[in-house]
């Protein structure tokens, strides 16, 4: 359905042209849900962002990204507004900043059928069903009301009903629930997974929450520095992570059953993608570096049932496994 | 709830308008000398004073004068001009059109220039320098220094337009009236191209613009749907400035171009000493700024509905 | 802020113009009075570096006393409205209640009235001159400063700190001079400037409409409205060179402005 080719991108950054995405090749099959996962200025936001072309323009993208087979970069505006207006659809973080706050709802909701050139009153019937849907009641009150009049967790409700509207293959989510308080977050995201398996649809799910990935995707890509460090099954990732980082996210996670003494907090801050040297991303602040770690960096390899990108990972298991308590794997 | 909010402005409308108009009518007993002197223009014979005083009731205290002035403008009867020896109606009769028509005609400039400059220049990087540095020159102009630009550049080498009067008619007046008008208008599109640069630059980068942009809306329709509508609304605010600085204006251009309105017989009732038309006509001027003002005020309040239930 | 060339460029024409017409006696080549109508409207010359006006005096010589009074006035406009202004909004932001209501409806009944009316109105009560128009201008610019400095003055009024002050015993005038009054001079000082222009503009135009300073005294709106008769005759320099002068100090005043503004806002 969706695959990303070596993508990189590059954006001015203070005057200077940088690099903030670095070769990251990813794949998203249809139906599948894929986690991209990581802290603040990881670039997964970028990455997810890049897929429609949603850059300033002044940023530069190499490499390819392609939906199903046709390179997306190489579209010109025709194709591309296409592509956006019936096969991919993106779901922002924050809806009150995301949705025109002098048009109503009803409006919002319709504008990407109406372009494709429904009329008025088709698009109304199909969106009215989709408010439903998503759980939205009295949809009829709901489409006239304006976006100060509801609440940051029916508005995320009206962005996924605006994305589903079009009926799109490839849902593109970035952190949807990341702006909402902690119990209007579940019942949206549950609201999301089920019309989404519902539906079939493909989806890139930005979120720098893993347990939630994990929830909700197949498949979980981890990202650090502007650099793709692990790609595997959700399952597996969460019973043993592959890469040391992923391994640290896991464990610095507070548990609510299990009881320690202390939270285990990973060395360091996240770097920027610019920030990194030569050799691995993560060296500076991974338990397990070595010198070589340091001075090449690691390609990232097929390892079982997922990718990695580590030079030491069959060793970093294998110590691991031996009797003495580990940091990976600890839920 | 917009009927509510209608009727709570309308009010506070007339207050002020209330209150602006008992400074005008008290400017009478503020001002050095007594009423019936200053009434007279500063130069009558004891008998028009007292023939004045017994006229305008001035033995009687200053509330129940007010009173009777209030009620008599807001009837049509704006008073008498001694000096002229004739209602200040009359007087006016023929000068307010060419007023009405000169600030209409400016208006309509500002608002179709200064907006079109405005988004030509937020849209378009290279135009976008040139107007900017226009505009900076324009906003620093004085109306009644563009008038003599203007004046030195038609009368005296194009003489494209005609540059003194007002002319008769519809097309007399439009040809006219286009200097004094542009002259009038040009600092204030200025400032209003300039805002809706502003307004709409910050607006492109809004984030429900590239939601938009993000579902394949046309380029088109995301402008003017979602950013020159959005940005309409920081620049209606400002707007009702622009209507204080036209009427104040249009008193300096009417004079700069020999038109026959409401400015220039303002300045020449304030040098001929004839109050009461100084009266009528502050008042009238005033309360167009006051009432046209609150016209704008709820026009924002229509265009940005988050307002509404903010401010009942 | 030195090292911004705006700022420099615009701040040094304004101290050049100040300088300028506080030496005009020294600096102009001739009495600003001083022609005959034998030698009226002559163009650039070595003898009048600007020309003649109508009445054969010096064009330079004008402009240069004429900056004398285009500059007190909107100064004194400026000072009288900053002081009172000033004054009241700090009182309103520190009382509030009534004092802040009436003050506050005060002045939105000033604000209803254009400065140009208002100064027309007191040129009825007073007779022309410069006085009456100053006295009215500054009272109508004064709620227009009021304003911004009395919502200032209440973000600073809520600060922890002020509160501290309070409870150590601090006398309420003494808060406000030593510790309100620094912290809104900022935004005073930009306001101030920024006005300084429309000030010079309004006081120019109600000399232009003859209510203001009367001939034969230099001024420069008084020079433009005089000089108009002769554009006509094909001689616009009296016109088009006062009209110049005003434009540029407006100019300067308004860069000057933005430019504290800027760096104001860049330290906040």
């Amino acid at each position: 359905m969706l695959e990303l080719d070596a993508l990189a991108v590059d954006l001015i950054v203070q005057g200077r042209r940088r690099r903030v995405i670095h070769e990251v090749s990813l794949a998203v099959a249809v139906g599948e849900a894929v986690g991209l996962v990581g802290e603040s200025g990881a670039g997964k936001s970028i990455t997810c962002r890049a897929v429609i072309r949603l850059l300033p323009p002044s940023a530069t993208i190499h490499g390819d990204i392609r939906i199903q087979g046709r390179s997306v970069l190489a579209m010109d505006p025709a194709e591309l507004r296409a592509l956006r207006l019936r096969d991919v659809a993106m779901i922002f973080q924050d809806p009150r900043a995301h949705i025109n706050p002098v048009r109503t709802i009803g409006n919002f909701l319709v504008e990407a059928l109406t372009e494709r050139g429904q009329t008025r009153a088709a698009a109304e019937q199909v969106v009215t069903g989709l408010l439903a849907a998503v759980g939205i009641t009295d949809a009829a009150r709901r489409m006239r009301q304006y976006p100060h009049e509801l609440s940051g967790g029916l508005l995320q409700r009206v962005m996924i009903a605006a994305a589903l509207a079009i009926e799109p293959k490839l849902l593109l989510a970035d952190e949807p629930t990341t702006a909402l308080d902690v119990t209007t977050q579940s019942d949206v995201m549950l609201n999301l997974d089920a019309q989404r398996r519902e539906r079939g649809l493909a989806m890139l799910f930005v979120t720098h929450d893993l347990e939630l990935a994990a929830a909700v995707c197949d498949r979980i890509a981890v990202m650090y520095a502007g650099y793709l460090v692990e790609d595997s099954p959700a399952a597996t990732l969460h019973a043993r992570a592959l890469h040391p980082y992923t391994a640290a996210l896991l464990a610095s996670r507070p548990s609510a059953s299990a009881r320690s003494k202390r939270l285990t907090a990973i060395p360091g801050r996240p770097l920027s993608a610019f920030e990194v040297g030569a050799g691995c991303v993560f060296a500076s602040r991974c338990a397990f570096a070595q010198d070589r770690c340091q001075a090449e960096r690691p390609a990232l390899r097929q390892v079982g049932a997922g990718r990695v990108a580590c030079h030491r990972v069959e060793e970093i298991h294998a110590e691991v496994s031996a009797p003495t308590s580990g940091t990976a794997g600890h839920d | 709830m917009t009927l509510r909010l209608l009727a709570s402005r309308l009010a506070a409308l007339a207050v002020t308008l209330l209150a602006a108009s008992i400074v005008i009518y008290g400017a009478l007993y503020l001002a050095p000398g007594d009423p019936a002197t200053l009434l007279a223009g500063g130069h009558a014979t004891p008998a028009v004073l007292a023939a004045i005083a017994r006229q305008e009731h001035l033995n009687q205290p200053f509330f129940v004068r007010y009173w009777d002035w209030l009620t008599g403008v807001l009837h049509g009867n704006l008073g008498e001009s001694f000096l002229y020896r004739e209602q200040v109606t009359s007087l006016i009769a023929g000068r307010v059109l060419n007023t009405v028509f000169l600030v209409a005609y400016a208006s309509v400039v500002i608002i179709v220039g200064g907006v079109a400059l405005g988004l030509v220049a937020a849209l378009r990087r290279r135009a976008g320098v040139a107007i900017t540095v226009g505009t900076s020159i324009g906003m620093a102009m004085p109306s009644f220094v563009a008038a003599i630009i203007l004046i030195t550049i038609f009368a005296v080498n194009l003489k494209w337009l005609p540059v003194f009067g007002a002319g008769t008619g519809f097309t007399g007046r439009l040809s006219h009236l286009t200097l004094p008008a542009i002259a009038l208008a040009l600092s204030w599109l200025a400032f209003t191209a300039q805002l809706t640069r502003a307004a709409v630059r910050e607006e492109l980068g809004r984030e429900h613009v590239q939601t938009a942009h993000s579902r394949g809306i046309r380029e088109r329709r995301v402008v003017w749907r979602h950013v020159v509508r959005n940005a309409m609304i920081p620049i209606s605010t400002v707007s009702g400035l622009t209507v204080a600085g036209l009427i104040a204006g249009d008193v300096v251009i009417e004079q700069a171009f020999s038109i026959n309105g409401l400015g220039s017989f303002l300045v020449q009732s304030v040098l001929d000493k004839d109050f009461a038309s100084v009266q009528a006509v502050a008042l009238i001027l005033v309360a167009a700024f006051v009432i046209v003002n609150g016209i704008v005020d709820f026009w924002s309040l229509l265009l940005d509905p988050r307002l509404r239930a903010r401010t009942v | 802020m030195l090292r911004d060339p705006i700022a420099v460029a615009s701040g040094l024409f304004i101290l050049a113009i100040v300088v300028v017409a506080a030496f005009a006696p020294f600096l102009a080549p001739y009495p600003p009075d001083a022609g005959s109508i034998l030698t009226g409207n002559e163009g650039v010359s070595a003898a009048h570096w600007l020309g003649t006006d109508s009445f054969g005096r010096d064009l330079l010589s004008r402009l240069i006393y004429g900056a004398r009074l285009s500059l007190l006035g909107p100064a004194l406009i400026i000072a009288i409205s900053t002081v009172v202004g000033t004054t009241l909004a700090i009182a309103a932001a520190w009382f509030g209640g009534w004092f802040d209501q009436v003050v506050s409806r005060i002045a939105d009944i000033l604000f209803a009235f254009p400065g140009l009316i208002f100064a027309m109105i007191a040129v009825a009560m007073f007779g022309t001159g410069l006085v009456a128009p100053v006295i009215a201008l500054s009272i109508s610019y004064t709620p227009y400063l009021m304003r911004v400095v009395r919502s200032a003055a209440i973000r600073q009024r809520a600060l922890p700190y002020v509160s501290a002050c309070y409870v150590e015993g601090l006398p309420g005038w003494r808060i406000c001079l030593r510790h309100l009054l620094p912290n809104v001079a900022a935004i005073l000082l930009v306001q101030a400037t920024l006005s300084f222009g429309y000030a010079l503009v309004d006081l120019a135009a109600v000399s232009y409409l003859g209510l203001g300073v009367q001939p034969p005294t230099a001024e420069w709106g008084l020079m433009v409205s005089e000089g108009q008769s002769a554009i006509l005759a094909g001689h616009p320099q009296e016109s088009l060179a006062a009209g110049m002068m005003i434009i540029l100090t407006v100019v300067a005043f308004n860069l000057f402005g933005e430019r504290l503004a800027a760096r104001q806002a860049v330290e906040d």
